[in-house]
């Protein structure tokens, strides 16, 4: 058993390093302009030149899903900041205190949770109209609560240990044991509940974008090109293909690593 | 006694928790900038005109009186009407709703029938091959977003093999065996992740009773390993794998939204997103409504469900 998830970790580490590098890579260097389009070469296959081959307007895949990709990642990254900066805040504080603001909270937590974030993203989305911003703010706040709930929790059982009661003794600040002597100790928590929350946040803005509801064009980004390649499967797979695969080896990356923070969290 | 008192206070909830969510989903598309009858009013704008439009759509009403006016309506399946079609919203969307819903329960019906088998055969093996297999299958399976899976579906079993043809959608009244045949493909792709999630989550269940006294003590009479597991285990395995397929339901439903686009199926997850597009706010409440509704409703029935499972949940 031990031994498998060690494995499954490694694999996981592995997937995300070579994501990670790709887009990396493509924020400063793309073999080709990703906007270019070369009426000449329209859907050809993947060969030398172009090794994911090229799309309906003679696009280079590659260099494409390179930048697509960072423009992913960087509303993922958006994201999952913002819910994990308001919820760590919102469980650390309701979670401390306790009392009728954190019973109110909790309910309504528990009303969102049992919505697909997806849906609660588009009714923001449908009120603040598409693009990149405001899907960043949307899904942004639509995972709040999750954070918010993991926080809380951990805080509920950090907050009855004798290294707080201690530091109450010392006179230490609430301030300061909120985020100074408690918040340290959610780190292994959180680091899952990031990697969980950034693969969620992947999924959920191709998911957006592939319903032309997120990032919009000439912007590249993963379920974009995924919607505009889905016309032309039948002449250039390829331009589909590259992107989807791009998803599911970062999901499949990110999850495994996910994996073993949960298992460090005693879950 | 103590059931019926369990359940009118589980209806209490559920019917609090829908005015709050229809509360929700009004008061959302009150904070849009802008205002309906300027627009609609366009170059003819004056003070009296514009006044008299709001007069007559009810808008210098207060928002509390205009909630319960649209909440009446609701109620009535009155939901005003489109500005895109030009016809009552609940026209648009009973058209549209039993596709999204043959869907969602199809996709039910493989997460159902094909996890729980796997599940426990991943358990019963654990360790081994079958083990393995399914838990590094699933493994990669929960990664794929539906719309891939389906556009990857689309590639193999419509373009290369020919099973099916992308787009050929028939309706129910014309053809019902075409319609189900269709179906089953955006069936699959919404399904196959939260088969996938739901064979693991199963598996730890079953795995965690494993280890209790009851299943040592009926070994110990000389029951077979698969004696114990279907006849011991099982029962016990599964209540937790029914909230959980609870929430995979409100997923499925979601997911449904996204796969309708990859097979141009014309359900209400199409309208929804033509809706979103066009502004057109009406019909997003309507539909926003509508699966609210289906997610509350299907939360309450499994709360009941599983008190019916549980006991000691009964006893709380």
């Amino acid at each position: 058993m031990g031994k498998e998830k060690n494995i499954n970790y490694r694999l996981g580490q592995i997937l995300v390093c070579a994501v990670v590098l790709f887009v990396l890579i493509g924020c400063f260097y793309t073999p080709y302009d990703p906007n270019e389009m070369n009426g000449s070469l329209q859907n050809s296959a993947p060969g030398l030149a172009h090794p994911f081959g090229t799309d309906h307007f003679g696009r280079d895949v590659l260099s494409r899903v390179m930048k697509g990709a960072g423009t992913t990642f960087f509303v993922g990254l958006c994201t999952v900041a913002i819910g994990a900066a308001a919820g760590t805040l919102l469980g650390a504080v309701t979670g401390y205190y306790g009392g009728l603001f954190d019973e109110i909270l909790m309910r309504l937590n528990d009303g969102l949770a049992s919505f697909p974030s997806i849906l609660l993203a588009l009714v923001i989305v449908s009120i603040s109209g598409p693009g990149k911003y405001q899907i960043i703010l949307a899904l942004g706040i639509v995972f709040i609560p999750s954070f918010a709930r993991v926080v809380r929790s951990e805080y509920i059982i950090q907050k009855q240990m004798d290294y707080v009661k201690n530091a109450k003794l010392m006179g230490a600040s609430d301030a300061r044991i909120l985020f100074v002597h408690i918040l340290p100790n959610t780190r292994t928590i959180l680091r899952s509940a990031i990697t969980i929350g950034f693969n969620n946040a992947v999924l959920a803005e191709a998911g957006m974008s592939y319903l032309s509801l997120g990032v919009q064009p000439p912007d590249a980004s993963l379920g974009r090109m995924l919607a505009e390649a889905q016309s032309y499967l039948f002449s250039a797979p390829w331009s589909a293909l590259a992107p989807g695969i791009l998803i599911v080896v970062t999901v499949l990356g990110f999850g495994l690593i996910s994996e073993r923070g949960e298992a460090y969290g005693g879950g | 006694m103590r059931r019926v008192k369990y359940l009118i206070k589980k209806l209490i909830t559920l019917i609090i928790t829908l005015l709050l969510v229809s509360a929700a989903a009004f008061t959302a598309f009150e904070l849009i900038p802008g205002d309906s009858v300027t627009a609609s009013l366009g170059t003819d704008y004056t003070e009296e005109a514009a006044e008299q439009l709001r007069e007559e759509l009810g808008l210098n009403r207060s928002l509390p009186e205009r909630f319960f006016s649209w909440l009446w309506g609701a109620i009535r399946g009155d939901f005003g009407t489109s500005l895109q079609y030009r016809q009552p919203v609940s026209d648009l969307i009973a058209d549209r709703l039993s596709v999204t819903m043959w869907l969602a329960v199809l996709s039910m019906a493989f997460v159902v029938v094909i996890s729980i088998p796997l599940g426990i055969l991943a358990a019963r093996f654990r360790g081994g091959i079958a083990d393995r297999v399914i838990t590094l299958i699933s493994q990669a399976a929960m990664a794929i977003p539906p719309f891939f899976l389906g556009i990857l579906l689309t590639l193999v079993f419509g373009i290369m093999l020919s099973w099916f043809t992308p787009g050929a959608y028939v309706s129910i009244e014309q053809d019902p065996a075409g319609f189900f045949a269709y179906l089953i493909f955006p069936a699959v792709s919404v399904a196959i992740p939260k088969i996938a999630m739901t064979v693991k989550f199963l598996r730890s269940s079953v795995i965690r009773q494993m280890r209790l006294d009851y299943v040592r003590t009926a070994r110990s009479k000389g029951n077979k390993e698969s004696a114990v597991l279907i006849r011991h285990v099982l029962k016990n395995a599964l209540i937790p794998v029914v909230t959980f397929l609870g929430m995979a339901a409100a997923d499925v439903l979601a997911g449904s939204i996204i796969v309708e686009q990859v097979f141009g199926l014309p359900g209400i997850g199409r309208l929804l997103v033509v809706s979103i597009s066009n502004r057109d706010y009406a019909v997003v409440q309507a539909i926003i409504l509508y699966i609210a509704f289906a997610v509350v409703v299907i939360n309450f029935l499994v709360d009941l469900l599983y008190q019916q499972l549980d006991p000691r949940v009964r006893l709380n």
